[in-house]
């Protein structure tokens, strides 16, 4: 072993960079070349000079000779140190398994629990990597701006789209934007050979490709001559969408596709994975199947129709708030620019500006804050955990004060220790972290499984190396701060007095544990905080639940159609339709109503038709409430209403005879809407146009029905009104796109007469497929679903906290019973009752659990006001939350110091006294 | 100086030296003074090019060195094959063996046409 101690303390000396021990080597070696040469030569005759002279010219480059030795030693020295660094470590890591091996309990409880944490905080990190903080798959994503309308005078929330007017405005005159693209979507019915197929459409301009960074996979994609108006129908189809409804098969393009009755020749296929980004407020999944051309004609004509999605592209260099007052200024210029469209009462009216966001803000949205939110949860959760191996390892170092003080008596240095402890540390920090991986990927799954529909990018999410990565730090962090636990404990080691009394002293006391007991507040503290987060939200979420959503989802089934309007161009054809299947649907033994609407509660969001008013008397009503006269409004067939369970709240609901008389012109509009423009008065008979117009005919009101939410319960009433679908002859008219369909059934799961309805439709035409068929109470659970997932998790999280933090409590307690025996059997021989030792340990952990109640307090209310956002018909203060969440803690915290209460007060005086 | 009878490649360089030194413990101006008393003086060494090959088979973990004491008492370095040397002997003879006998029936075969 000499050699190796030998070249051991070389290699560490040459790791130092001490450089000269390796030119001295090397200097040596050398010399000892040169000299025994010289040597040779002097013995074959030459003088010492002569013989130097020969023996340096034979041997070459000297000075050369002994950099390229320099060289390559030091490579070889970094490599050994490198190599001895890892086998260090590997025997630290051996030895701190062989430590922990002899106490499997204490292993096994240490890494299950930072296995947890870690584990939790794991998922939640992927989840947030994922969906807020990586960048968007576009190319210079962080340059990309999303461009709204807010209408402060009509909505105070939401944000319209833009119109094309504004678009072309834009594109010509904002040179802080080095591109910009118009996209819309919606849904066609698509069919190459064989049944046709519902499909989403992308319908964009070219400039779109560009931005999206999109390519083709085969064929080419839409360019600027497709987008030209007049320009011959072409399509591009998305890879998913080729695969999956068309085969797969090559040689499509070239082919044509029928799209709503139309051919479309197909001119390539996308990529896969270019996706346009996602709009906030869509609460279905969408992907785009078919990519066509926009084909705006910039020379219009344009109208005040802000149905369309922009992005733009910033310059590089351009901030966003040039180009923000750019188009600020440009607003003035749109009337002028497009009279047709815009007005300056508009302006006016609606208050209506352009602001531009940056994409991937827009994008993620409010999820970004619930996600931060359930991080900083989780790694609260993660932090009581550590507390409580910190307290485990700390109570291992109690009972090893003796071995420790006799180690420091004999030189053991407080370097060897520390690295033991580091040691062990560090082995079960990767321990749990293995713990954590395996939990991570279980868990992630399940949370992309129960999150709410419209997280963005979630279809993207796994666990990768990089929550690997995340892992191993975190485990790093986790070894060091749990090694220096007992360092910090035991900084003077000859301090200890453990070698006197066998390492037991009698006064062991909460107050001596000063460590513990600090570590226990702590989590206490960290409990109250999750707590009372978690009771406000279930709160929230009890108050949500109670909403009235206007309808009956039980028992119904929705789903939608679209009717093409080549073959559909004229509402009467329309009507013939619905009224055809719906009468066979409502002939089926079970079905109690069925109906259709543009609309959907809870879904579609009814959005801002202007209204014309009969009653000049509503117009200044409304203006001087600074309303305006817009409203949801949907074409509906008879028994909409009764499917959903709406209730009636005056008048009566459609008939077939608003139909097949439409001259009639019957109305039925919501309770708010009658509200709005009418308070106070009876709102059957009055007067009513649609898209706007002031004049004659006007439709009457003959119903009014119960209050509905347009997207989520939580949104005030909607504002909407239903027409007939055959308008009144010379009034405006409208178009039904895709129109939802509801179905109540008597009795057993709505979904089973999916297949009727489809024969149903067949019948009347079988080239109209069906989309998005699901039952109603899918879709109200889903409207609740952001706050419903956060509460869970954070209810998870809380429930977690509290179980750990009674853990450690419930650890600190029971060995300080345990220490206290002697003590304990002297307060019994002396005449203690059972019930007043009881109490006094009872006491001792409501002591410690108040204590952390009371530091938590601070935490708790900021971790509500956090919440704040979340909120539903709760204040962050509400006494009921707070009130139950205190309590629910000390509770807990009784019963983890009562359980080795119990154990006190049955100590039996003689033989505690007996003991050592 | 190259040498004016026989060059040599680095390979078949280490290749000698691992053979040398698997003949005992030796110190870089003994390894020479072998080689060139073997080829009886055919094959010069240069000089220059001995200890950078030494210290770079030490690198590869293929020679391991130390110090030590000649007879006449001076302190010299002595290389000497590590376990992962003799195998790495062991496959360089037999690569050399195939090497020269394939030379070798390239050069016999008849090929005056």
């Amino acid at each position: 072993m000499n050699d190796r101690w030998h070249g051991l303390r070389r290699v560490f000396r040459l790791a130092l960079g001490r450089g000269r021990s390796v030119q001295d080597e090397i200097g040596e070696e050398l010399r000892f070349h040169l000299d025994e040469r010289i040597e040779e030569l002097m013995d074959q005759g030459l003088s010492r000079s002569q013989a130097e002279r020969e023996a340096r010219a034979r041997f070459g480059d000297l000075k050369q000779v002994g950099r390229q030795l320099q060289r390559i030693d030091q490579r070889t020295a970094r490599r050994e140190a490198r190599g001895e660094a890892f086998r260090a470590f590997a025997r630290d890591l051996r030895f701190g398994v062989r430590a922990l091996g002899r106490h499997p309990g204490f292993a096994t409880a240490a890494i299950l629990t930072l296995g947890l944490g870690m584990g939790a905080t794991g998922s939640i990190y992927t989840l947030l990597k994922r969906v807020v903080l990586d960048p968007l798959p576009y190319p210079a994503a962080e340059r990309l701006v999303r461009l709204r309308n807010p209408v402060p005078g009509v909505e105070k929330s939401g944000e319209w789209n833009l119109s094309t007017a504004q678009y072309w405005h834009y594109q010509q005159l904002v040179p802080e934007l080095d591109a910009i693209g118009l996209y819309g979507r919606y849904g066609l019915n698509a069919a190459a050979s064989g049944e046709p197929r519902r499909a989403q459409a992308a319908q964009v301009t070219a400039s779109m490709m560009n931005l999206l960074g999109a390519h083709a996979f085969q064929g080419r994609l839409l360019d600027s001559n497709d987008d030209r108006p007049g320009a011959p129908a072409v399509a591009v189809l998305a890879y998913g969408f080729w695969r999956a409804a068309l085969g797969g098969h090559d040689h499509l393009v070239g082919t044509s596709i029928r799209l709503n009755d139309e051919p479309v020749t197909i001119v390539g296929i996308m990529a896969p994975g270019i996706e346009l980004p996602r709009d906030r407020g869509e609460t279905l999944a969408d992907h785009a199947d078919v990519w066509l051309a926009m084909r705006l004609d910039p020379a219009g004509p344009f109208y005040n129709n802000h149905v369309y999605r922009v992005i733009g592209r910033l310059r590089p260099g351009a901030p966003l708030d040039a180009a923000q007052r750019r188009i600020d200024g440009l607003q003035a210029g749109l009337p002028q620019a497009f009279p047709n469209a815009y007005s300056d009462k508009f302006f006016q009216r609606y208050r209506f500006h352009t602001v531009l966001h940056p994409l991937q803000r827009y994008v993620v949205g409010d999820m970004a804050r619930n996600l931060w939110i359930l991080f900083g949860a989780v790694g609260l959760v993660l932090l009581i955990a550590c507390a409580n191996v910190a307290n485990l390892l700390l109570a291992r170092l109690e009972s090893r004060r003796q071995e420790l003080g006799v180690r420091s008596a004999i030189g053991a240095r407080r370097g060897d220790i520390a690295r033991e402890a580091f040691a062990e540390a560090m082995v079960l920090a990767l321990a749990g972290a293995l713990v954590a991986l395996a939990l991570s990927l279980g868990t992630t799954r399940w949370l992309v499984a129960l999150s709410p529909p419209d997280i963005p990018r979630l279809e993207v999410v796994g666990v990768d190396g990089q929550t690997l990565l995340f892992l191993l730090g975190l485990a790093l962090a986790i070894a060091l701060a749990l090694a220096a636990v007992p360092a910090v404990k035991y900084r003077n080691l000859s301090g200890l007095a453990g070698l006197g009394d066998g390492g037991r002293s009698g006064t062991a006391s909460l107050r001596r544990q000063r460590l513990r007991a600090g570590l226990v507040v702590a989590q206490m503290a960290f409990a109250l905080m999750l707590v009372v987060g978690s009771g406000l939200l279930v709160r929230s979420f009890r108050r949500l639940r109670a909403v009235d959503p206007g309808i009956d989802p039980r028992g119904v089934l929705t789903l939608e159609w679209f009717l093409p309007y080549q073959r559909y161009d004229s509402l009467s054809k329309v009507w013939r339709f619905h009224a055809a299947v719906l009468d066979r649907i409502r002939a089926v033994p079970g079905v109690l109503a069925a109906g259709a609407s543009e609309e959907l509660p809870l879904l579609t969001g009814f959005g801002c038709t202007v209204q014309g008013f009969e009653e000049p008397v509503v117009y200044d009503r409304i203006k001087e409430a600074g309303l305006t006269t817009c409203a949801g409004q949907a074409p509906t067939t008879p028994g909409y209403f009764e499917a959903l369970g709406i209730p009636l709240v005056a008048g009566r609901y459609f008939t077939a005879d608003d139909n097949t008389a439409p001259e009639r012109g019957a109305v039925i509009v919501t309770k708010a809407f009658a509200q709005r423009f009418w308070p106070g008065e009876n709102p059957l008979g009055k007067g009513v146009s649609p898209n706007g117009r002031a004049k004659p005919p006007f439709y009457h009101v003959v119903g009014v029905v119960g209050d509905l939410h347009g997207s989520a319960v939580d949104e005030p009433p909607a504002i909407g009104i239903f027409y007939p679908i055959m308008a009144m002859p010379g009034s405006g008219r409208w178009y039904p796109s895709g129109m939802h369909v509801v179905i109540r059934v008597a009795r057993g799961d709505p979904l089973a007469l999916l297949a009727t309805v489809r024969r149903a439709v067949n019948e009347a035409d079988p080239s109209i497929p069906i989309a998005n068929a699901e039952s109603m109470q899918t879709l109200v659970r889903r409207s609740m679903g952001r706050l419903s997932f956060v509460m869970l998790l954070l209810g998870i999280a809380g429930a977690v906290a509290l179980g750990l933090a009674a853990i450690g409590l419930y650890g600190l307690i029971a060995f300080v019973v345990a220490r206290r025996r002697k003590e304990i059997g002297v307060r019994i021989a002396l005449g203690a009752e059972p019930r007043q030792v009881e109490g006094l340990v009872v006491g001792g952990a409501l002591r410690l659990a108040g204590l952390g109640l009371a530091i938590g307090l601070a935490g708790a209310v900021a971790s509500a006001r956090v919440l704040r956002g979340l909120l539903f018909g709760v204040a962050p203060w509400d006494p009921a939350a707070w009130l139950g969440s205190v309590l629910v803690l000390l509770a807990v915290a009784g019963v983890a110091g009562w359980i080795p209460a119990r154990r006190a007060a049955r100590v039996d005086p003689v033989r505690a006294l007996r003991e050592e | 100086m190259p040498s004016n009878d026989l060059d040599l490649l680095r390979g078949t360089f280490d290749l000698l030296l691992l053979k040398t030194l698997s003949r005992g413990p030796m110190h870089g101006l003994a390894v020479l003074r072998w080689i060139e008393s073997a080829t009886r003086d055919r094959l010069q060494i240069e000089e220059g090019a001995l200890y950078p090959a030494l210290h770079r088979l030490e690198q590869r973990g293929w020679l391991e060195a130390e110090w030590g004491y000649t007879d006449k008492g001076r302190r010299a370095k002595y290389y000497q094959l590590t376990p992962a040397g003799r195998r790495q002997l062991a496959a360089e003879l037999s690569k050399w063996s195939r090497y020269s006998e394939a030379v070798r029936l390239v050069l016999t075969t008849d090929g005056a046409r």
